[in-house]
Parts: C-alpha cells; structure tokens; sequence
C-alpha cells in the first residue's frame, strides 16, 4: 500500500482549474522534491492532502484512508505560514504539541531549541519571523511521523539558516518515514532527494528519480527545472 | 565533514568516489568497521538512501562487506585495495598527462615539470 | 481531544472577558459604597457614574462574550491558525462542539456577573421586598414560583443569545465556503440567518395567536398586556430559541464536515 496516493484529483476555485487530473504515488522512505513555479497548484495540493480543501473530484489517500484524524495523526506538516498563537510562549506551544499529538517528541523539541539557545519563556510575537519559523519547522520536526509535507521550508532564508532548515530535516526525519518538500527553490535541496516531481499549470508534467534524471540530461536538477520552464 | 556536491552529476556516484578514496587513503583501514548508513548520511547531509545507494554499490566492487549483525565492514582483501589504488592513480596520471597535453606540452617535457616542481615537496 | 480544545478556546475567550468582568464588578461596588454614604454631592455623583460604568462593562462583557467566539471562531478555523487546527488529529465535530460549548459557557457565566452586578448595585431589603411582592403577585396568580419565574426569563435571554451566537457560526462557515470576501459573505449571511429566523419567530407567534386570544391580544394591542400571556410567549420563546439552537447547531456541523476551505 501506497504511504500516499492521489487519484485523478481535479480542484477548481469557481471557474478557476486549479489542479488537473493529479495522480501520484509515494512510497514509504524517500525524499521527494514536489517542484514547481509559484502559482501552479502546489499550495492547493498540499492542502488538498491536509485535509484544509477538499477536491472537486478524485481521491486522495493515506495509508488507504481518506484525510481523517488518522492521517493527521501520521503526518506532520510545515506550512509556509505561523500557525501558532502568537500570544503563546514557546513552551506553551511545545505542551500544545504535546497535548494533541501522541507521537511528538518533546525531549527533542526542547533539545534543538536548547541548540538554537531559544528560551522557552519567550513569546511568540517577540520572536523574530526567522525564529518563528524555525521553532515551527523543529515543533514539526520533533514529531515521529511517517509523512513529513513540507511547504516551501527554504523560502525567504539566507543561506545560513538553510543550512541549519537542511540538516534539521535529514536529521530528525523518522527512519522509514517520507518527506515531500514542496519548493521552487531547487538548487539548495536538491541532493537531498530521491525523487523529483514537477509540477505546472495544475498537471505533473514529470516524475523521475533524481540521480537518473541527472545521468539522463548531465545536468543538475536546478539546471533541468530552469530549463524545463524557461525562467 | 562538509562536502561539496556537484549537483550536475549523481550524487551516489560522488558519495562512491568519496569513500573509495577513503579506502585507498587508509583513512578508512581494513577491516574496520563503517558508521551506519544513517550516520554516515548525516555526517555528509545526504540522503539516507542515496548514502545505502552508493554502499551498494562498494559492496558489489567488494571493497566494503556486511556482517549481518554488526554492520558494514571495509574489505580486508588487501589485493584489492591495492589494486584500486593503483588503477586510481592510474587515472590520475593519465588525466594530468592529458590536460599537459592540451598545453602542448608533450609526456616527456610532462614529466619534467613533475620531477621539479614535485620535488619541491 | 474536546475537553483539551475547550480549554485553549475558554483560556482564549476569557483572557479579555475577565477584565470586563472586574471592572463590572469593582464599578458595581465603588457605585455601592459611595451609594451608602449620605448627605454628599460628591459621592453621589460618584455612585451615579460608577453605576452607569458598572452597566456598561457588563454589556461589555456581554458583547465581548459573543465578539470574542466568533473572533476565535474565524481565527482558529479560517485565518492562519486554521493551518493547525485542522491538522490535529481531532474530528471536525470536536473542534465545532469545543467553540459552541466554550461561547455558551461564556454567555452563561456573563448572565451570571451581570446578574451579581445588579445585585451589588440594588441589593436592599426594601428592593427585594418590591421585588418579591411583585413576582409573588406574578407567580401565585398564576400558579408558579418565583424561582420557576425567574428561571424562564433567565432561560429565554440564555438561549437567544446561544441562538445568536450559533447564527454567527453558521454565517462563518457558510462565508467561509466561498473563494472571495470571505468575511463580508460571512457577516452577510449571518445577519440575513438572524434576519429570516427573527421574521419566524414573529410568524410563530403569529400562529400562537390563532390559538389563544390571549396572545393575539398582546399583537394586536398596545394595552392590557398580561402575565399569564407574557408566560404564555416566554415559553413559545424557549421552545423557540432552542428549536433554532438546534437546526443551526446540525446545519453548521453537516456544512463544516464537507471540508473546509482555507485561504
């Protein structure tokens, strides 16, 4: 059984086609890069899987079951967005992950804000938007989930930060679990994937494995995207 | 430990490259026994399974070896090794022939510059 | 996984009505003490003023109340937070009872310092006495307690402002369906609930009227309004209210498990 699959999804905004005729497959231990331009339907699919749209028509499934309490408990997902009440402080929000989720590792959630030398009696709208997204991105990550979706975690970063986003995720990513980063930032990634997906004007428009699409064209990944949508 | 990847290329086959010339080097001796594929994936900030991708494949040319409780071992085949090494060295000798040549410079004269700049060293 | 959710949506709710709550209260008393001092301009002017605070804190309170779920409402399930509160693995239907639950909550114990309120600021024996002669007259005349008295018009204020606050949800989840101006959509669609429910219940009193004379009395003149049929209507009213609480708790809970719509 597929740890994720979408069927034949169709997701239109009034008389907007939005996604069209999306089928994917993802196993259980990759990494897979889900690339696309902005505005070409990643966000909607994302959402799609977490259960915040539902689709016009077409199915998705995780573990074989439509998006429930089942699989939310199984997926950890990073938005591009806060979504922490900002009134709360940083072990305010530990304990509410705490609370709501059994498989969130609290030892290491405190552990990698210890490394970030983040006091956890801080407030969240005192917090930088850097800081509030690395305390997202480790509140996420210190969850032992078997599907980890990821939305654009590179955006808006400088390099530095990254780094430390890059290593966070391969280093607290559960064995056996997937991670799908959705991203048009492609170039500081892309080593770490087993497999890419491109995404545009609402289609998949190529799914390959990453090192033999780089064999195939002796380019990088970045390189192929740049070329494949000519921007 | 931070390696520089050539995205232009797949990076298993650079992750191979690297540990052969960890074993040839001696950096990584005979017999002894390699991180687990996890750490050592970390250790690089690679993929897991690219990382288990490329011990596949040192396994298959037989410079790497699983016990299948304890791990993953560097062969003690010395032979081997050897022979990697020199077929490396080959590789290298060749290259640097090849780009001297480019320069116009014939084998030769090539070896010439090698013996007196090298022997700076 | 509710009674974890209520905590967070109650903790939020009161964070801002509890200060009304104190201030009601301390006005109440400050108009009450100053109220009990005689022969001073000063202090009755103090206690004028501190009556008129005290009420307008506890209608504060009142509207904080209501004001303040559907903020949280909007927020926790629409706005940024939506993207986590919809990603607990928690059913919808927690998440919508937690919000009824916490608003009502709310509702009920402002009804509550509302009432203490008053009865800092009035309490006397003599008050009382006026007041108890006159439900008294009320509730012997027509076979009922004080109590039981009481206890319908807290009723009937209770659940219109349950029915209230369900009209706002239903509004945001309704709005909320659409694409575009989410929030106009919304406010629109709760006043024309509001709206088309209040017409109703004129309409069901109406048909009340065609039963008893009595009621059809209350429409149709302006004098001669008495007890038993202002009872009579404060039932209707109940009945009502909680009829609407109902049909606007089920529709909200099938419409929002069809799936949200996040921005």
């Amino acid at each position: 059984m597929e740890l994720l699959e979408c069927k034949n999804i169709y997701k239109n905004f009034d008389d907007k086609e939005v996604l069209k005729d999306v089928n994917l497959k993802i196993q259980k231990g990759k990494i897979i890069g889900l690339l696309g331009k902005n505005g070409t339907g990643k966000s909607t699919l994302i959402k799609l899987i977490n259960d915040l749209l539902t689709p016009t028509s077409g199915e998705i499934l995780i573990n074989g079951k439509k998006p429930g309490v089942e699989s939310k408990d199984i997926i950890a997902y990073l938005p591009e967005r806060t979504y922490l009440d900002k009134e709360m402080k940083v072990k305010d929000a530990i304990l509410y992950f705490e609370e709501f989720y059994t498989n969130f590792d609290k030892n290491k959630a405190v552990k990698l804000l210890k490394d970030l030398d983040l006091d956890i009696n801080t407030k969240i709208s005192k917090m930088s938007k850097g800081m509030q997204e690395k305390l997202q991105l480790i509140l996420v990550m210190s969850r032992n989930a078997q599907l980890y979706i990821l939305d654009e975690p590179l955006g808006g970063v400088d390099p530095a930060t990254r780094d430390y986003i890059l290593d966070t995720i391969l280093t607290n990513f559960c064995e056996g679990a997937s991670v799908i980063i959705f991203t048009h930032l492609i170039a500081d990634i892309e080593r770490i994937l087993d497999e890419v997906i491109f995404i545009d004007k609402g289609e998949i428009v190529l799914t390959s494995s990453a090192d033999e699409l780089r064999n195939k064209e002796n380019a990088s990944i970045d390189e192929i995207f740049r070329r494949y949508f000519k921007c | 430990m931070d390696f520089l990847f050539d995205n232009e290329r797949p990076i298993y086959i650079q992750l191979v490259e690297k540990l052969r010339i960890e074993i040839v080097s001696g950096k990584l001796r005979p017999g002894e026994r390699i991180l687990s594929v996890r750490e050592l994936a970390l250790n690089l900030k690679v993929n897991p399974n690219t990382m288990q991708k490329a011990l596949v494949e040192l396994e298959n040319e037989g410079l790497v070896y699983t016990e299948r409780t304890n791990g993953k071992f560097v062969t003690q085949n010395d032979n081997l090794i050897e022979n990697l090494k020199k077929k490396m060295a080959e590789e290298k000798v060749n290259k640097y022939l090849e780009d001297m040549l480019d320069l116009g410079i014939d084998n030769k004269e090539a070896l010439k510059y090698l013996k007196e700049i090298g022997g700076k060293f | 996984m509710l009674g974890k959710l209520l905590k967070y949506d109650l903790k939020w709710i009161y964070k801002v009505v509890v200060i009304f709550y104190i201030l009601a209260i301390i006005f109440s008393i400050v108009a009450r003490v100053t109220g009990e001092i005689e022969n001073s301009l000063l202090f009755e002017v103090i206690s004028k003023i501190s009556i008129s605070c005290a009420i307008s804190m506890a209608v504060s309170s009142l509207i904080n109340s209501l004001m303040r779920s559907w903020v949280r409402f909007t927020q926790n399930m629409y706005k940024d937070e939506s993207y986590l509160t919809h990603t607990l693995p928690v059913k919808k239907k927690d998440l919508f009872n937690s919000k009824v639950i916490s608003g009502a909550v709310c509702i009920i114990t402002t009804m509550i310092v509302i009432l203490l309120c008053l009865f800092i600021c009035f309490y006397s024996e003599a008050n009382m006495e006026i007041l108890k002669s006159l439900l008294e007259l009320a509730a012997t005349t027509y076979n009922t307690t004080v109590l039981n008295l009481l206890l319908l018009v807290a009723m009937v204020f209770g659940l219109e402002l349950i029915y209230v606050l369900l009209t706002g949800y239903l509004g945001l989840i309704l709005g909320h369906k659409s694409n575009t101006n989410k929030m106009l959509k919304s406010i629109l669609l709760g006043f024309l609930i509001y709206s088309i429910t209040q017409i109703a219940t004129v309409a069901l009193i109406g048909i009340g009227g065609l039963f008893s004379g009595d009621i059809m009395n209350l429409i149709n003149t302006v004098e001669a309004v008495n007890i038993e049929t202002i009872k009579n209507v404060m039932y209707m009213c109940v009945g009502v209210y909680f009829g609407y609480s109902v049909l606007l708790y089920i529709i909200a809970r099938k419409q929002l498990n069809k799936g949200v719509n996040v921005e």
